[in-house]
This record gives structure tokens, sequence and C-alpha cells, in this order.
């Protein structure tokens, strides 16, 4: 065995899960090895040292903490209950895909109709306007003259 | 003889392997609706549960917060529970996974407040130490010695940390730990070495002393 293996196997050795086998060829590499025989006994005393690190037991009121808060759970609905998780999620994944697909497929009817054809008729109309194309006919447009107050205007401007 | 067969007398281990025999009946009767086996599982796992989240974000009241919403998220999960899977395995992964979300949080709301923390530092009177003789010395020493473990250990990134306790403290396997931490076992191996070199090194003080002792004890 290998200095670097022996060393990287010490945790399962420390801990007592070395198989016999193993255990027979750490050993021997140990006895024959100062630098590793050195190492093994340095993280025996770490492994040691940790006994010193202290738990915690649960206080008193852990149960009654605990009950608490198992109790304030949102009941689940029973029907849902008698599925299991991936069940339900299926379901609600192919209800999403569902309102998703009537969104996109649904038919164009009524209003949006109407209000697509008011829109080709508008601009129809405005395409036919030719007589804006010359101002002069626009200037000389004898029935603008004829309108109420026309004539006032220019006096106004003096 | 391997010189490095440990007793572990001292240590208070939790050996899963002994009491989860029953464990998946217990939990196949939660998942069936028997309240009982869920008291079964709780009276069972909150020791060593609360001591492994101590351990892991040394604060009791979180630990135990913590524990409880371990078991919660069991009973939550209990009709998606299958027989294949190892209780214990489950449970711990639970509690790491909750253990390690809890201490980013942690960094994150200490980062925060660190400016303020410094200022607070400044107003707080200076520890009085009576001197009552020897006894009040040993007391003071131990002290020291356990907190040098204890920044030595919440030193460790919390994976090796939570690598470290379930394989010190409740006798895990090296298989059980991988799954529990979701890494390869080859991983573990190379995250366990790691933290125990890194261990080795800041708890040189006490190394150094530990092992001059057992050396002085096999000189003739």
């Amino acid at each position: 065995m290998k200095c670097e293996q022996v060393r990287n196997a010490l945790p399962i050795l420390l801990a007592g899960r070395a198989s016999r086998e193993e255990r027979g060829r750490l050993d021997a590499h140990l006895a024959s090895c100062a630098g590793c025989a050195r190492h093994a006994d340095q993280m025996r005393s770490v492994w040691l040292a940790l006994d010193e690190l202290p738990g915690t037991e649960p206080s008193a009121g852990f149960d009654a903490r605990f009950r608490a808060r198992l109790a304030a759970q949102p009941a689940r609905s029973p029907l849902l209950a008698w599925f299991p998780m991936p069940v339900r999620l299926a379901a609600a994944a192919l209800v999403v895909a569902v309102i998703a697909a009537w969104f996109s497929l649904r038919p164009i009817t009524g209003k949006r109709v109407a209000t697509r054809a008011q829109a080709q008729d508008d601009f129809a109309v405005v395409k036919n306007l030719t007589v804006l194309e010359n101002y002069d006919v626009i200037s000389n447009f004898d029935a603008l003259s004829a309108l109420p107050g026309a004539e006032a205007a220019p006096r106004r401007m003096e | 003889m391997s010189e490095l067969q440990l007793s572990t007398a001292a240590q208070v281990l939790y050996n899963f392997n002994v009491i989860s025999g029953t464990d998946v009946e217990l939990m196949l009767g939660v998942k069936a609706g028997d309240e009982a086996c869920f008291e079964r599982l709780l009276a069972k796992y909150r020791s060593p549960l609360v001591s492994f989240l101590y351990r892991m974000v040394r604060d009791r009241a979180t630990a135990e917060d913590l524990a409880q919403e371990t078991f919660l998220r069991v009973f939550r999960a209990r009709k998606s529970y299958a027989a294949g899977a190892k209780f214990t395995t489950w449970l711990f992964r639970i509690a790491t996974n909750l253990a390690l979300n809890s201490l980013r949080d942690g960094r994150r709301r200490k980062t925060e407040l660190s400016l303020d923390d410094t200022e607070a530092a400044e107003d707080r009177p200076a520890l009085e130490v009576v001197d009552r003789g020897p006894a009040i010395e040993q007391r003071l020493i131990d002290q020291a010695r356990a907190r040098l473990i204890w920044a030595a250990v919440q030193a460790l990134p919390e994976k090796q940390r939570a690598a470290v306790l379930l394989h010190k403290f409740h006798d895990v396997g090296y298989d059980e730990i991988a799954r529990v931490l979701g890494c390869s076992q080859s991983a573990l191996k190379s995250l366990l070495f790691r933290a125990y070199e890194t261990l080795r090194v800041r708890l040189a003080p006490l190394v150094a002393a530990g092992t001059a002792g057992a050396g002085e004890g096999k000189q003739p």
C-alpha cells in the first residue's frame, strides 16, 4: 500500500469500518512506515478530541411545540389525497396545457372580426383621397369661401 | 491489533443499523395513516437529529426548529415514501439540506449585520474573571480547549462538517453518508480526508499534546 492510500483510509479505520483484510494491510504499512504511523497517531488524537464536541437533548417543550406545528398544517383535500404526487402534478400540467391551447387556437369571432373589417374600409377611403395631392384645388375651392365667417377672418388678422 | 481500534465507550453512538430494521415498516404505517407509527419514529430520532443539527448550527433553538421542520417534511411527504429507500438516509438528507440552507441564510444575515456587531462589541464590558484557584484555572483550560474544538469544526466548509459529524457521531457508513450528501463514495472519501486533515492542522496544539502523551506511553 502507498502512503497516500493509507492516509486516505485512516477515517475508515478510525470509525472501525475497515474490513479485516483492509485493516491487516493498513496495520502492516503502519508498522513499517514511521511517517504514516505518526500521522495515524495525530489523526487518532483528532478523533478523540471530537468526542468533546457536545451534543444536546431536545428541550422539554419539543414534542408539544412539534404537535402544535403539525396541527397547524393545512389539511389536504380528501379527494386529492387519493392520488399520489406524480399523478397530481401530471393533472396540473394537463390543465395548464389545455388552457394554453384554447387561448392560442380559439377562433376569431364577433367584435374582433368587425374591428378588422372597419380598419380595412378606413384604409380604402384614405387611399382614395387623391384630391389632397393637389393643394391648388383646395385653395381655390369656392365652397370654402362661401362658408360663414370666411370673410371676417382676414379682417381679424389685420 | 491496530492501535487505531478505538474504544467508543465514551461516545454516545446512535447506531441506526440496530434500530432501523423496523423503520420501513413504521414509515409504511405512517403512509397508511397510523399516527402511532409516526410517534415512534419521532421518539427514536428526535435526539440524534437535534444533536446532529446542534453540532451543525451551534444554536439549540435553531437546531430544534430545524429538527421539527425535518419531521414535518417527513410527515407531509409520507404518501410518496418508497419502501426501498432507507429511512435514516431520507431523514438525514432532509435535515442536512435544511441545516445548509439555514447556515447560508445566517451567513447572509451576519454579513448584513457585521458593521452593527462591531459597533456593539466596542460597547460591551470586558469579561471579568474572578480568581478562585486551580479549579477555575482548570475550567478555563477546558473551556479554551472546547472553544478550539468548536471553532475548528465550525470553520470546516458546511458539507465537510456534515460529513464529519455523520461519520463521527452517528455511525453511518460511507454509502449512506454519500447518499445523504448527494455525492459519490469516492467524492465522500476525498471530502472526509480533506476535512480530517484540516482538523489535524487546526487542532495542532491538542494533537501535539495527545501524540506526545501517546509517544511517552510507548517508550520503554
